[in-house]
């Protein structure tokens, strides 16, 4: 216990100067400027608009931005800004729920595999050598058909396609851990497997995972848009983007707005997250 | 990909010259029918056919390029008219079982077979044979399912029992006459190998990119009606498939292409100015809504009625079609035998008489939403995915229901599970459309076990009265069983007449002469480019 104290109070300074290092990294800092905003924006923001994103207003149709509905409103009178807005919500909550879903389950089938090796690793990274064979959205399309169309199913699919990806990275990062001496040591005093997983190659992998992360959010929003775009995603009306961009397709000409700001929230997220994810791969990268 | 952007430049230029000589006042356009001998006219064309083989395709939007390549016994006139076609005269037996049609001589199919009673024998038994697996094209025939050659140029059709929609029905594409050489020679390949006698020929046809038709050199048979003389002046048509409306305009407004349809109400309102416009009308039952009799909630009848008094119908066609057109308020719409506006006037928009319904059937609202034994009134709705208007019908009327206290979820739907999900009754709302020509329709929606009875209402006295006003000749008779029919069918609130269907077709002012057969079919026979 006393022990516990006395590391996190040692580890205290060296904490607060690693973040300081970490944000004098230019793409960083844009990004979580980017995605703080895109956030703050999105949690805060509907709580100070007055129209509700799926109340239907035949007389305000294709209403032009202006100071009563600043993003305009759609083909069905419905506010844009309070529909961009909250479709944001439902947008990077299924992203970051698709990377924890798939994460986890990618990360602990990466970490048995790379630990364990022999028949239960290579079973294993057979299985995701066949996902990985299929190209991801061919994954999450062929999952949500079967599944049926909706949010949930959609994060479900679309988790299917982050799994291989994380037990790679897992499995090798785990391999490498595996053979270094002080491993083998602990394997010898015979620790616990799950101990030494949690105490020993977690830890160390974990910088490989977060850079993983990082990219995986933005990419995740994008393919949860997609499947949206598509119709196998979020179900009318309640706003998401991909939704958002497919409904104002067919008005482009007619009323921009419907598409024009669901894309750049969309943009600006992906965006943001990929800069961060540059950021800390550059930053965790000994070589550099 | 050089020699049709050179086309593309030359018919910009034409089209230039053609405004400047219009601006000047000059009226000379009388010669634009030669000079559009070698043109092609290109077409953006919304959806990417299931099948083109007329007898297979269960696709509103396939008819109108089958009308150009097929012709058919019988030619109906955007009035409503039955006229000679393929068949110049007709007679039905007194018992209205059989029909004798004597055939038009001196026509050949494009691929040179001579048409003739062999002919049509030849077709009716292609649709018949199981093994063809016809849809509409055999529900189109209704009970007259046989064929027989009495001579060269005559030819009965039998029915098992009267069925007074044939005549009208058989104008449809649908039963657009085939080259029995080409149905014995390319068997299930037919529909990338169609011959008909119709004015365009089929050249290609590569499936989500484009079809491909030619000028039949030979066409001189045009239906009297129609007014066409000779070969078409127009010497190739291209529809390009384009499922986008978005694109499809641009493709117009680029000059890539001189006709699309399928616009949507809020462009076609914008743009019908600068372009020629045309609003050519379906007929048949336009866009409505089915309720499923046998999913609950919608299996209780009061439920249904609430329904109709909560949809709003006028608010429902604006939100959908930016106010391009009228609500309707019957199952049968305007200019259709029995259709009447006695019907009209049901189910205006009346939240109160829902609540009142709803209360008298043990609802109470709680929340805000109603609810029965401590279940909420939830509905589900299944909008088809591909075409815009269904999409939005399903979130206009969502949204008409929730106004009201009812909570309902729209799934949208790929082709395929859409027509199963409604056919096993999966859903409770479901907006769709239909063409035709006839009241009969109504039979294929609502009288149980047919093609599309997705309402599942089973009724002796529906079926009944749909059954004997198809065996019924007197036009009068006819109407008035229809009339009785649909006073059930509102009664029962089996369905929510949304709006007549019609498709929105904007042209380059230079085409002219594009004509469309009754039932909402665009013919080009006698449309000639100009400029």
């Amino acid at each position: 216990m006393s022990a516990t104290v006395v590391v996190t109070q040692a580890a205290a300074p060296t904490r607060r100067s690693r973040l300081a290092g970490v944000f004098r990294h230019k793409s960083l800092t844009v990004g979580v400027v980017l995605i703080a905003f895109v956030i703050a924006v999105v949690v805060i923001g509907p709580f100070f608009v007055s129209h509700n994103p799926d109340t239907v207003n035949p007389n305000a149709a294709f209403d032009a931005p202006s100071a009563a509905y600043p993003f305009g409103t759609d083909s069905f009178g419905r506010d844009m800004l309070a529909r961009v807005l909250y479709g944001g919500r439902y947008t990077i909550t299924a992203a970051v729920a698709i990377v924890v879903l798939g994460g986890v389950v990618g990360t602990v089938l990466g970490v048995i595999a790379g630990y364990f090796r022999r028949a239960v690793g290579f079973i294993i990274m057979r299985i995701i050598d066949v996902l990985l064979a299929f190209p991801g959205i061919l994954l999450a399309l062929t999952a949500a058909a079967i599944l049926g169309p909706g949010l949930v199913n959609g994060i479900l699919a679309l988790s299917l396609i982050a799994v291989p990806a994380y037990a790679r990275v897992a499995e090798g990062a785990t391999i490498e851990i595996r053979q270094l001496p002080y491993i083998d040591a602990a394997i010898s005093g015979n620790i616990n497997p799950f101990v030494i997983i949690t105490r020993h190659v977690l830890p160390n992998i974990r910088d490989d995972l977060l850079v993983l992360t990082s990219s995986w959010v933005g990419l995740s929003a994008l393919w949860i848009a997609a499947l949206g775009f598509i119709g196998l995603g979020v179900q009318p009306p309640t706003p998401e983007w991909g939704t958002l961009l497919s409904g104002g397709q067919d008005y482009i000409s007619v009323a921009w707005w419907i598409t024009v700001f669901p894309g750049i929230f969309l943009a600006l997220f992906v965006i943001g997250t990929n800069l961060i994810g540059d950021g800390l791969r550059d930053h965790f990268d000994k070589t550099l | 990909m050089f020699a049709r952007k050179r086309a593309i430049v030359a018919a910009g230029a034409l089209a230039a010259l053609a405004l400047v000589v219009a601006a000047c006042g000059g009226s000379s356009s009388s010669g634009g029918g030669t000079s559009s001998a070698s043109k092609t006219l290109t077409i953006a064309w919304a959806q990417n056919p299931d099948s083109l083989d007329p007898a297979l395709t269960a696709e509103q939007d396939v008819a109108p390029v089958d009308a150009n390549i097929f012709d058919t016994l019988t030619w109906l006139t955007p009035a409503g008219a039955v006229t000679p076609d393929l068949a110049t005269s007709w007679s039905v037996s007194p018992n209205g079982e059989t029909y004798t049609f004597h055939l038009r001589s001196g026509v050949k199919f494009q691929d040179g077979t001579p048409f003739n009673a062999q002919a049509v024998v030849a077709n009716i038994d292609y649709i018949t044979a199981k093994s063809t697996q016809s849809t509409v094209a055999l529900s189109l025939l209704g009970p007259c399912l046989s064929a027989t050659a009495v001579s060269q140029d005559v030819v009965t059709i039998s029915c098992s029992k009267p069925f007074a929609p044939l005549l009208n029905q058989l104008s449809e594409p649908y039963l657009g006459i085939q080259s029995p050489t080409a149905i014995k020679k390319y068997g299930a390949s037919l529909s990338t190998h169609l011959v008909g006698t119709g004015a365009f020929s089929l050249q290609s046809y590569v499936s989500n990119q484009k079809i491909v038709l030619v000028r039949n050199p030979d066409y001189k048979w045009a239906p009297p009606a129609l007014g066409a003389h000779g070969p078409a002046k127009i010497a190739k048509i291209v529809y390009d498939l384009v499922p986008s409306p978005q694109s499809r305009l641009e493709s117009l407004q680029s000059g890539q292409s001189q006709f699309i349809q399928q616009v949507a109400g809020i462009d076609f309102e914008k743009l019908k100015s600068n372009f020629t416009a045309l609003s050519v009308p379906i007929s048949g039952l336009g866009f409505f809504t089915t309720l499923t009799t046998t999913k609950a909630p919608t299996n209780d009848l009061a439920v249904r009625q609430a329904i109709l008094y909560s949809v709003n119908r006028q608010s429902v066609v604006k939100l959908v079609d930016s106010g391009a057109f009228p609500a309707s308020n019957t199952p049968l719409l305007p200019g259709m035998l029995g259709y009447s506006s006695t019907l009209a006037g049901e189910y205006p928009y009346d939240p109160a008489k829902a609540a009142q319904i709803l209360k008298a059937d043990g609802w109470a609202k709680s929340g805000g939403i109603w609810t029965k034994d401590g279940k909420p009134l939830s509905l589900t709705i299944a909008a088809f995915s591909q075409l815009p208007e269904y999409p939005l019908f399903a979130q206009a009327i969502q949204a008409s229901l929730k106004a009201n206290g009812m909570q309902a979820s729209v799934t949208l739907e790929g082709p395929s599970a859409y027509i199963n999900a409604a056919s096993k009754g999966q859903f409770n709302i479901t907006p769709t459309s239909y063409v035709g020509v006839d009241p009969s329709a109504l039979s294929v929606w609502f009288l149980p076990g047919a093609l599309y009875d997705w309402s599942k209402y089973n009724n002796t006295t529906l079926a009944s009265l749909l059954n004997e006003a198809q065996v019924t000749s007197s036009t009068s008779q006819r109407a008035a069983l229809y009339l009785r029919a649909q006073q059930i069918i509102m009664q029962q609130a089996l369905m929510i007449p949304n709006r007549p269907q019609a498709d929105l077709v904007l042209m380059s002012k230079n085409l002219t002469g594009v004509a469309y057969e009754g039932g909402g079919f665009e013919v080009f026979a006698k449309a000639s480019l100009g400029g």
